[in-house]
Order: structure tokens, then sequence, then C-alpha cells
């Protein structure tokens, strides 16, 4: 029985114990296209025994070293090494001022926990250290880069003044077990999840943070990635970088290998909820979402999440809620009403909204719309959005304190914002209707990425030489279901 | 063999351009990093590739950037990892 090579390269991907199905067709070019659905039993012992999480951050310690060592663009004293932040839409560094209004917003929302005890994982080259440490009793910087952290002490003599309280360690966010229980009462981890390898490495640090932070503290997790809006995310910036003439089929497929090749740590507001199932010592998480005024990634896709571990003494209120209809209607509301509190639902959320439509639109438009066409219908797209900084401005002219949250985890981006009277009110704030305690239904899987990618690099050494000519490359995607088969 | 690693290197390193919409050539004595046409995260990827494929150990302080920051360097480096 002959078979054709096709049928022989199929049954050969099979043999290979990485392999649960495959299935292999010739494309218009006559390149195989190999479509795999991975044996999940072999990426997990792949895992394991490569201790891959270890690894990845080692990866991630050597370059991070690299980048600090030599070019330093640190300027003045600011602990901000503007050069290593790059925007994902042009990849040039975002600019300085808008990368200091988020460190300046950050530290406000530090500030505001009255740190006394401050440990701070991740303090890189001190951006919020060099503002924080002065305000507070003592103040435990760690980093896994040295040369970050050999940035500082030059930074801080330029400043002046005393740094008695300042001490600096260089050390992995999950060797920390070495702090004596209850050692600090605030604990700040900004911009560094997003480099963990996976759930379970954000579990143990986790598990030692709540060990070594006071019953009465909180937990700065700040400059997370949303991962409810990923799909918007990953769309909005591969339509920034499309040329007009792409088709809106390759589109699709530059955002689906966007999300499928995620190497970060991105976690769903929802996630940091669904954590208190698992830690009973959370009492109260306060979802943030940024309120810069510059358009970026940061402000627009970033929030910061402050995990309490006691509740206030305050009493929290449960307020009515409203759901949003216009803001003519809001402010006519709180100028004529002169409510206390007035509590807003479903606030559609400017900064994302464009991108959450596009990413619908996406899905329903023909495939040979070019990508100059799909811009074209996305801009008569009505808009009903409000920007957070108009509503803040509202509320400072009528006297009311606003804030927002995004702990409902819509994939819509919509906040809740409250206008209250009073200051300090401790809000019972809306939440997903149902919470999993699945917690990895909230995030991406970083490590699960690197195993699969390791095991196509596998399968085209595998097949090189034997049935595929040498130097060929083979177009392979991992699927849950082949396509041509029903579930 | 030393051709065949190249191959290997190149293709790599085309990807990860590839993956920035940057599909000019490259030179195998351009310099990669250190003139800011790939990124940290770029580089990241690059000692994954090196570690795994070539068994090449990063773990030595002294490393520098340098040594991986164009085609050549990372030949000379797999060829002579010491």
């Amino acid at each position: 029985m002959s078979q054709n090579p096709v049928q022989q390269l199929e049954q050969l991907l099979e043999q290979h114990p990485g392999v649960l199905r495959a299935a292999v067709h010739k494309s218009t070019d006559h390149k195989f296209v190999v479509q795999i659905i991975p044996n999940q039993d072999y990426l997990n012992r792949q895992l394991r025994e490569d201790g891959e999480d270890r690894k990845r951050l080692k990866q991630w310690q050597t370059v991070y070293n690299w980048f600090e060592k030599g070019k330093s663009g640190i300027s003045e004293n600011t602990g901000l090494d503007t050069s290593i932040w790059n925007s994902s839409y042009t990849r040039k560094p975002i600019p300085r001022e808008e990368m200091l209004e988020w460190r300046d917003l950050t530290v406000q929302q530090i500030l505001s926990l009255n740190p006394v005890e401050v440990l701070e994982i991740g303090c890189g080259t001190g951006p919020l250290l060099l503002r924080i440490a002065p305000k507070t009793k003592r103040y435990v910087g760690i980093d896994f880069s040295a040369s970050s952290l050999k940035s500082i002490p030059g930074q801080m003599e330029g400043l002046g003044g005393s740094w008695d309280m300042v001490s600096l360690e260089e050390r992995a966010a999950d060797s920390i077990s070495e702090f004596r229980e209850d050692s600090f009462d605030t604990v700040v981890m900004n911009s560094v999840i997003q480099c963990f390898p996976s759930l379970e490495y954000f579990k143990r640090v986790l598990g030692q943070i709540i060990r070594i932070t006071k019953p009465c503290g909180s937990v700065f997790i700040g400059d997370v990635r949303n991962y409810a809006l990923s799909p918007a995310f990953a769309l909005s910036v591969e339509l920034y970088r499309a040329a007009p003439s792409m088709s809106v089929s390759e589109l699709r497929k530059l955002v689906q290998k966007r999300l499928l090749t995620e190497r970060e740590f991105v976690a769903s507001p929802a996630f940091f909820l669904a954590l208190r199932q698992h830690y009973p010592e959370i009492a109260g998480v306060k979802i943030l979402p940024k309120l810069g005024q510059f358009n970026n990634e940061l402000n627009n896709f970033r929030y910061d999440v402050i995990l309490q571990l006691a509740t206030t003494k305050n009493n929290l209120t449960n307020p009515f809620w409203y759901d949003w209809s216009t803001q003519e209607s809001v402010q006519q509301q709180l100028f004529d009403g002169k409510p206390e509190i007035l509590a807003l639902s479903r606030v559609p959320n400017s900064r994302v909204e464009k991108d959450v439509a596009a990413f619908a639109f996406l899905a329903k438009c023909p495939d040979s719309t070019t990508v100059d066409e799909f811009r074209a219908e996305l801009g008569k797209y009505p808009t009903i959005g409000v920007h957070p900084r108009t509503l803040l401005t509202l509320g400072a002219t009528l006297g009311y304190q606003v804030s927002f949250s995004w702990a409902s985890s819509r994939p819509d981006g919509s906040h809740e914002v409250i206008f209250c009277r009073e200051k300090n009110t401790d809000i019972i704030w809306q939440e997903p209707d149902t919470l999993s305690g699945e917690l990895s239904r909230y995030v991406s899987d970083p490590s699960g990425v690197t195993s699969r990618l390791n095991l196509a690099r596998q399968l085209q050494e595998y097949i090189q030489g034997k049935l595929v000519p040498n130097e060929l490359r083979v177009d392979i995607t991992f699927v849950e279901t082949l396509s041509g088969e029903c579930n | 063999m030393e051709l065949s690693d190249r191959t290997r290197i190149k293709d790599f390193i085309a990807g990860l351009l590839l993956n920035r919409d940057d599909r000019g050539a490259v030179e195998d004595s351009e310099s990669l990093f250190v003139s800011g046409r790939l990124d940290s995260l770029s580089a990241v990827e690059v000692v994954a590739f090196l570690e795994e494929t070539f068994g090449i150990d990063f773990s030595d302080v002294d490393f520098e950037i340098e040594k991986i920051d164009s085609i050549d360097h990372i030949a000379a480096l797999i060829a002579n990892p010491a």
C-alpha cells in the first residue's frame, strides 16, 4: 500500500512522543503546513524536567543585566531608565514625560497606603524607591539584576539627604522567605509580574509575601497588563503596524499569533478577586485603572492592584448602582440632586472602546477586505466612551471625590465610577457575577507557550532530513482540534 | 557543520526580525542589539535559543551582550563557547 508524502509525514509526526495527532496539507506554494495537537503530558513533563520556570527567570536576569550595564538612560536621578521602555506600537522608547507621569501616579498610589516599612520586589534602577523611601522608616529594595541595583547609590548621593532607611539586595522575587514573619506593612511589586514565568511561580511568591507582611498590611501589585483586554490590545498593535494593502485574513493571523505566543504573564482583574478563595488572608482587593492623561498602552491597558490583608476599620459602603447613560445626565444628577454618593456601573471607556469594537468587527469582516478598508469602516463606528480624566475634572468642579474600579473585569474595558462627597469612603465595588476558583482561566501561560515553541523546534529537526528536504521550514501550528474534523 | 549552525542562527534571527516587521536584509557582521534593531525581549529569545539548541551557558556574570550582538559573534560563540 503506497502512501503519499503528506500521509507519510503525518505518520512520522504522530510517532513523536510530543504529538497526539497531526494533520498535514500542502499550501498553494507547495510548502507543508502542519497542524499538531500536542501531547499535554509530554509538555508538562518537559517543563518539570527542564526547570523551565527557573530557566526563564535566569534568561530575563541575564538580559536585564546586559541592558543595564554599559548603556544607561537614567536621567537626573529619576531612577527611570527611559531607554528600556519601548512602545509596543512604535517600538521606540515611550516619551520621557509619559514615563514620568506613569511613575508619579504610581508613587501617589503607594503613598496613599501610608507605608512605613516597605519591601519593594523588583526595584530596578529605583524610580519608585527614590521617591518613596524618604517618607518611610525602612525600605528594602530587591532586584534580580545586580546591574540595576548598582545605579541606585549614586543617584541617592546625587539627590542628597539621608538614605539610612534604604537597603538593597540582589534577590529574585521567590527568595524572600528569609525575611522574618510580619516584617513589612507594605510590599510593592510594580511592573514586575509580567516577567513571571508561570502561575505557579506567582503563587509561590505571593505565599511568601503574605507571610512576611503584617496582618494589617497591603500588597501593591502595579502595572499589570489586563488579560481581559488582550485580544483588543493585540489587534490594536497589529492594526497600527499593518500596511494599508494587507488583507484582513492576514491581519487576523498576526493577531492570533500574537495572542498564542504571549510570553509575558498577563492577568485579568478577576484573577486577583479569585485569589481570595485560595488565600484567606486577603480581605480586600482594589482594582485601579490608570488615571494618566497620555494615550499610551500603560494608561489604556494596564492597572494597579491593592491586596489588603485586613479589612479597613471604616464601614464599607454598598451603594445603589446606576447604569451609565450619558455624561449630560450624570452632570445633571450631580448638579440638581447633589447626592452624597453616586455610583455608576458600565461606564464606557473611551480609551479602549475602538479597539474592543475593532476586535468584534474583525471576526465578521470578509477575508478579502484590506486593512485600509477595515480602518475606514472602523472610523464610522459611533463612540460613546468617556475618558476617566473627564470624570475626574467633572467631580473636581462639583466638589466630588471620584474613584474608579475595573473589578468587574468586563471584556469591553468599561469602568465602575463613584462620585462621593466624603473623602476615603470605602466602597463595595461590583465584581463579575461568577468567579471561578480555577485561577488559570484568568491568566496567560508563558511557560506553556515556551514549551510549545520548544516542541515546534524539536519537530522541525525531527522531520528534517527524513521526509522534508534540509533547510526547508515547515509551518507548524498547535491546535485543539484539527481543521476539517468536527469536535 | 559550521555552515549549518550559521544557517540555523540566521533563520532564528530572521524570525525575530520578522516578528518586528523588519524584513530588511541582515549582514552577518551587523549589530543587532547595540544598534537597537532588536530589543531586550528578543535578547531573551536569543539566550533561550542558544541555551536550548547549543547548550551555551550564560550564567557567567561577566558575559557581555556584545558576544551575541551579530550573527558572526553568535557563530563564534557557538564554535568556541569558553
